[in-house]
């Protein structure tokens, strides 16, 4: 075995637990929210890209990131949104949701695998790297630097910043919190959506294949300082590294259990998050 | 001379309506949905191949299948085999096609005859229940002698760590390959539910068996197979009877070419009932198809030899030594077990390929 291996495999998890944790922290930046059907939205973006993807891979990544924003926009405006302003807790309508799109999927789809194309799986880039990991990394970098460009040096993103950190300060200044929160829903989605539709490209899909992983993302964005996009990634190399440390040296079956060890030394001695520094941040 | 016709074809009408047909339900408890529904889905469709021809053979039973689907949950299992017995008065049940269906259906029914086509673990024992299969010491065994008697000095064991058929297959491999005179030099665990393998899969990467007895359901298998060559392992993999889908290359594409599993049959042998299963439905059989075609045909036969009620049924179950069915034969011993040969398969050109039987 070849540290190339050792290191393409741990940056393929890393940039998959942080992609995904992208979207969980965005929404949890600004609305205080566990989107508990963040990992059905990637899933849904991988059957979108399954049904585009004979007009070519990166078209159907655009299609599938422009069908799950759709879906985080009505997510938030008809199921978030009236639960929040009626005081309910919108955490069981994101359940309720989650299990909506798992089980419409089923109904639609069948409950059985299904594989896109096989077609880029023979595809070695250099040094035993295989065209997966190259895609995983590339998506998860330019998706960070794009998100904390946009977050830190454009209006609407300080914006987003200001309603995370002050939402009556914020609507004060005339920033409208319900777009911000809208914005931020529709971008989180999008960046699940390329990544289901880079899941699509390189493994089988099926309606429940993120039943548990979204669980394993939130862990990421929370060790890395839930708010924080860095912070995700940094959260899921975090996790990642240890988990295949775990299962080469040990056993995979502790994998699991080293997350959940890191989780708790993470919130032990540092609550915020590695990088997270305040409470509310984007 | 008119009434006396009118009166005769009366006397005819009344004898025929008086003729009794014995309404027996032969209940189905199978995967239809979920994670595991290839395997029910075929079954359910060989099943009804069965009774639509049991019903021509036997015109004076009213025969009727009742699918319930237990979306491959067990616990969905245990309630399943419930409505077919108190809801649908089920005279024999088949199914659940895997072994932990088949233990939590146990569990809530022990009272009515049950034929599962394909759970092979080597504790499901009950009185009332039979197998058209071998079991996972038996096929785990049998891979593990193929191996040795194919050169490979090392192996691996690739475990579904939440599948009692993987720990079991696993064993008996593990047991065999030793005996004939292998190494099995790691043991590695993976959950269903991870959404990738490739942390699991590095270990062969610095391991290097010669070859990996990866015992699990086909979604598996196809999910380790493509990660497997995404990785560069080129080690030969062997697999259970789990596998066996048409779902396994289209899943994996050429990560399948040269995958070797155990099978209940061969291919090869099936040729007139295969030209009449894709006849019907489209599609070459399964040997899950295969299975349940049998799993019927037994049922059927009992219901004949004993009658629709459940006493019978079960009274004629205890005189049975064995079966032949379109998938060979199998023989009953007298503590429950069953016994049947086990056949290796190749995958090669996308396309099953049946090889030598032990």
């Amino acid at each position: 075995m070849t540290l190339s291996s050792f290191m393409s495999t741990a940056l393929y998890t890393a940039s998959f637990y942080g992609l995904i944790a992208i979207g969980y922290t965005m929404v949890f930046g600004i609305m205080k929210l566990i989107n508990y059907a963040h990992g059905e939205v990637m899933t849904v973006g991988s059957f979108a890209a399954y049904l585009a993807i004979g007009l070519g891979p990166v078209a159907a990544a655009v299609i599938s990131a422009l069908f799950c924003a759709a879906l985080g926009l009505f997510c938030e405006r008809f199921i978030y949104r009236p639960s929040l302003s009626r005081g309910r807790d919108p955490l069981i309508c994101a359940v309720g949701f989650s299990l909506l799109l798992q089980y419409g999927l089923a109904a639609v789809f069948s409950s059985a695998p299904i594989s896109a194309t096989t077609r880029y799986d023979g595809i070695f880039v250099a040094f035993g790297i295989h065209a997966r990991t190259v895609t995983a990394v590339a998506l998860a970098v330019s998706s960070t630097l794009a998100l904390t460009l946009f977050l830190r040096y454009t209006k609407t993103g300080m914006a987003m910043r200001a309603a995370a950190s002050d939402p009556l300060s914020a609507a004060a200044c005339g920033i409208d919190i319900k777009a911000m929160r809208a914005l931020c829903f529709a971008i989180g989605s999008a960046v699940a959506g390329i990544t289901g539709a880079a899941v699509a490209a390189f493994a089988s899909i099926s309606p429940f294949m993120n039943a548990d992983v979204g669980m394993k993302a939130f862990c990421c964005a929370v060790i890395g300082g839930v708010g924080s996009v860095p912070g995700a990634m940094l959260g899921g190399a975090v996790v990642s590294l240890c988990e295949t440390a775990t299962s080469l040296f040990f056993s995979s079956q502790y994998k699991d259990a080293v997350t959940f060890i890191i989780l708790s030394l993470s919130l032990s001695f540092f609550p915020n998050g590695i990088v997270g520094r305040r409470r509310d941040r984007v | 001379m008119r009434t006396l016709c009118l009166l005769s074809a009366l006397c005819l009408v009344l004898t025929g309506c008086s003729v009794r047909r014995e309404h027996a339900v032969i209940g189905a408890n199978l995967e239809l949905t979920g994670r595991l529904c290839a395997y029910g889905i075929a079954c359910r469709e060989g099943i009804e191949l069965a009774i639509t021809k049991a019903q021509r053979q036997y015109p004076h039973l009213s025969l009727r299948a009742v699918f319930r689907d237990n979306r491959s949950e067990n616990s969905d299992a245990a309630a399943c085999s419930l409505a077919l017995r108190d809801v649908d008065g089920a005279s024999v049940i088949i199914g659940p096609t895997t072994s932990g269906g088949v233990h939590a259906s146990l569990s809530a029914v022990d009272d009515v005859v049950t034929v599962t086509p394909t759970a092979t673990q080597d504790s499901l024992i009950a009185p009332l229940l039979r197998r058209l299969c071998y079991c996972d010491s038996e096929q785990g065994g049998a891979m593990g002698r193929y191996a040795a008697q194919k050169g490979y000095k090392t192996a691996a064991l690739l475990i579904d760590s939440s599948s009692d058929h993987s720990r079991c297959a696993a064993e008996a491999f593990e047991k065999s390959f030793i005996q004939s005179g292998g190494t099995v030099c790691d043991r590695l665990y993976f959950s269903a539910d991870d959404p990738d393998h490739s942390p699991t899969l590095l270990r062969l990467l610095k391991t290097s068996p010669q070859a990996v007895y990866l015992p699990a359901y086909y979604k598996e298998t196809a999910a380790i197979l493509r990660q497997a060559r995404m990785m560069g392992i080129k080690t030969q993999f062997l697999g259970s009877d789990a596998a066996d889908s048409p779902e396994l290359a289209a899943l994996c594409g050429d990560a399948a070419e040269g995958f070797v599993y155990t099978n209940h049959l061969d291919p090869a042998e099936l040729v007139d009932f295969s030209a009449e299963y894709s006849e019907r439905f489209g599609h070459p059989p399964t040997a899950y198809a295969v299975l349940g075609y049998d799993a019927a045909n037994l049922a059927v036969s009992l219901i004949v030899k004993g009658g629709a009620d459940r006493e019978g049924v079960a009274d004629a179950l205890f005189g049975l030594s064995h079966f032949d069915g379109v998938g060979g034969r199998v023989d009953f011993s007298a503590d429950g077990q069953s016994k049947k040969r086990v056949t290796f398969i190749k995958i090669e050109g996308k396309i099953a390929k049946g090889g030598e039987a032990v």
